[in-house]
């Protein structure tokens, strides 16, 4: 009833495409080669799905150089406008435009947009259900040099705490394509969380499992119409399960950026003899329990990885999930703890606030350690 | 800008001599009486559909008149809606009767068996705390159809405190939390101009709410993007929630501000139905920019008890003053003055 035209039929197109050419999205030769950032994969997937659904308007505020929406902007201009540094004023106009049967995709650094446009998108976008897509850039402290005031540590805890609001936050170039994919065709409101660094495509065999569980999912999704059953995807090393019939010892579940640290994670655990199983929780609301259950009966240990504050975020709505379960695993979350960033080279930064993969793993087994040694 | 129009008519300030012969006045001429706007397609203005001057006065004076009758009777139902209700803001709804009326009943093309019409113009209200007028417009014309559990601001009722989009037919955009509704009128001329549609949107702010930043902001939004579907009308009705807005936080002059932004401007009292009627024809003419009506009002204005009486922005009616508004109202509907 909110917008005019049927959203089911507004980007059927989109939805029709079973195959995605992700090489062509990008414009590399191989993806699996190079580094990308989410950032960059998602203006240019947006610039390819653009061109297959004119009903997608995206708006920017003065940053689309950074977030990208400028390969879309040059491709359509006249879809695009560019409304300033007024970033309330652009996701009412979102709104304006959603509710005239628009698919509005805004775009901004994440602070940015869910930190002073809060009032806008929680009055008008997510209580009238409109069909637009907050797409934040240079989320947590991967945002780096910039510092404190750039840096969004707060904005998953504030998105998923909205009715209606989906939050999606892809690890790689690759499951972005197909996250932006999925917001386009989801008539909701979607929050898409993305960082700035360039980060490694995983490897094509994980690859290969992500895009087959988010296909799985679509199904669903277009049968419900309202993209609420999304997985989290589950990215376990080929290798581990397969060594390790009894199982891994620990599981980290982790979210964009951190879910290629957390690979690396996995790699120096097993230098030390410990299976810990990674698990990419790249749709953080609605969150699947399932998948986090069955975890949970797997493993003995269970860690979230964030670039986030502690509080509210990814290991928040984990450790929801476990409070309801009997004789759940005890969590342990990693991520910013309650302070501000600072303005540094990002790999700098995540060694200082104990991010690095070598931080990371050493905290792991810091704790897996002092537990065995009371069991004993 | 045209300042203080005369309530007598005359031809040339209807039809400004630097218009060319094709940017004629867009009035329907041929509707004598006022009937709920389901005319789905506009009226298109040939040479030979020419009205005379005398004919153009006769038609708008006599509309006027009518119009007024029916402002009172919206009054009237305001009045019950808020009484009924038991909490309700019946200042700023009755500063802004007789724009709304001449907008509902004169101006915007709906359709009333369907208020999601594509085509429809847009209306945002974006002081969405004079709601109830509203509701009692979108009941009058059968938009909005009204049950028994219909009572403003309480559970399981169409008439929440606020406009909500999702809840009641004829409401195009919610709002509640002031100062986004030009910005949210600024993406729906967007989406006409995309479209190639010809609807217009039209969205009413108060004089306090221009305290609000993104209200400048969308104003920006609009002159740059040459936003001339887009007209806004602000309801200075001097008052807002605490004191006066001179005395809270004083916007200076509206006018200036606005022609300083790059916006066609137009001033108006805003409880003359001829000067009201004639600023909306007007805006059909501009080309190029957004328009903004500044209507000068009073809060209250109706009401002689009420009116420009800070006690009324949101208080209770008790069956006293009810009976006492009720019996004013009844007269000027009766007199159509």
């Amino acid at each position: 009833m909110n917008v005019e035209t049927d959203p089911s039929s507004s980007s059927q197109y989109i939805q029709s495409l079973t195959t995605l050419n992700v090489d062509e999205i990008l414009g590399v030769k191989d993806a699996s080669k190079p580094e990308i950032s989410t950032r960059e994969a998602f203006g240019k997937a947006l610039r390819y799905f653009g061109e297959k659904d004119p009903n997608i308007v995206v708006l920017d505020a003065d940053l689309s150089k950074s977030t990208h929406t400028a390969h879309f902007a040059m491709t359509y201009p006249e879809r695009f406008f560019n409304v300033g540094i007024a970033e309330q004023d652009m996701v009412s106009v979102a709104a304006g435009l959603a509710s005239c049967g628009k698919i509005v995709v805004v775009s901004t650094f994440a602070i940015f947009l869910v930190g002073r446009a809060l009032d806008q998108i929680r009055n008008m976008v997510a209580l009238n259900r409109l069909n637009v897509k907050l797409v934040g850039t240079h989320a947590g402290l991967a945002t780096g040099e910039d510092g404190a005031t750039h840096q969004s540590l707060e904005d998953i805890a504030i998105m998923r705490s909205i009715p209606n609001m989906k939050v999606f936050s892809p690890a790689d170039a690759i499951e972005t394509i197909h996250m932006v994919r999925e917001m386009l065709t989801c008539p909701d409101p979607v929050y898409l969380r993305l960082s700035r660094p360039k980060i490694p495509i995983i490897a094509p065999k994980i690859r290969q499992e992500i895009t087959s569980t988010l296909e799985t999912t679509e199904d669903i999704t277009s049968s419900q119409q309202k993209c609420s059953n999304l997985h989290p995807n589950s990215i376990e090393s080929i290798q581990n399960s397969s060594s390790d019939p009894s199982g891994s010892q620990c599981a980290i579940f982790a979210t964009g950026i951190m879910v290629h640290i957390a690979l690396k994670v996995q790699q120096s655990l097993e230098n030390h003899e410990f299976n810990c199983k990674v698990v990419n929780v790249s749709t953080i609301k609605p969150l699947d329990p399932l998948p986090i259950e069955r975890v949970n009966r797997q493993v003995r240990y269970l860690f979230s990885l964030e670039d986030h504050n502690v509080i509210g975020g990814l290991g928040t709505a984990i450790s929801e999930v476990l409070a309801s379960i009997p004789n759940s695993k005890p969590l342990m979350r990693i991520g910013v703890k309650d302070i501000f960033g600072a303005s540094a080279p990002y790999s700098d930064l995540f060694e200082a606030f104990g991010l690095s993969p070598e931080q990371v793993t050493k905290k792991i087994l810091g704790i897996m350690n002092e537990h065995d040694r009371h069991e004993t | 800008m045209i300042k203080n129009l005369d309530t007598e008519l005359s031809p040339t300030k209807l039809l400004p001599t630097e218009l060319p012969p094709t940017g004629l006045p867009k009035m329907k001429l041929s509707e004598m009486e006022l009937s709920p706007n389901s005319i789905k397609e506009r009226p298109t203005n040939s040479l030979d559909q020419m009205p005379t001057a005398l004919n153009i006065r006769r038609t708008i004076m006599s509309i006027a008149k009518n119009l007024k009758v029916k402002a009172a009777e919206i009054r009237q139902k305001v009045i019950e809606l808020i009484a009924r209700g038991e909490s309700g803001h019946v200042g700023g709804s009755f500063s802004a009767c007789d724009i709304l009326t001449v907008l509902y009943y004169y101006k915007m093309t709906l359709d009333t068996e369907n208020p999601r019409w594509a085509k429809r113009d847009r209306f945002i209200l974006s002081k969405g705390h004079s709601v109830p007028l509203l509701y009692a417009i979108l009941a009058d014309l059968g938009i909005l159809s009204l049950k028994p559990k219909d009572i403003l601001r309480q559970l399981h009722s169409q008439l929440p405190g606020h406009p909500r989009m999702d809840i009641t037919p004829g409401i195009d955009m919610s709002s509640g939390s002031l100062g986004m509704g030009i910005s949210a009128g600024c993406g729906m001329a967007m989406a006409a101009k995309l479209d190639g549609a010809k609807y217009r949107t039209y969205v009413l702010v108060g004089d306090g709410e221009l305290q609000e930043g993104q209200i400048w902001e969308g104003v920006m939004t609009a002159s740059h993007f040459g936003l001339d579907n887009l007209t806004v009308i602000v309801d200075k009705n001097n008052l807002q929630s605490d004191s006066p807005v001179k005395t809270v936080k004083n916007c200076g002059e509206i006018a200036d501000q606005f022609k300083a932004f790059n916006w066609n401007v137009i001033e108006i009292n805003g409880h003359n139905l001829i000067e009201i009627i004639n600023a909306f024809d007007m805006v059909d003419m501009m080309r190029g920019k957004p328009t903004v009506i500044v209507a000068k009002t009073c809060k209250g204005k109706g009401v002689t008890f009420m009116e420009n009486n800070p006690v009324y922005h949101s208080s209770l009616i008790n069956d006293h003053h009810q009976k006492d508004a009720l019996e004013e109202l009844k007269i000027q509907n009766e007199c159509g003055n």
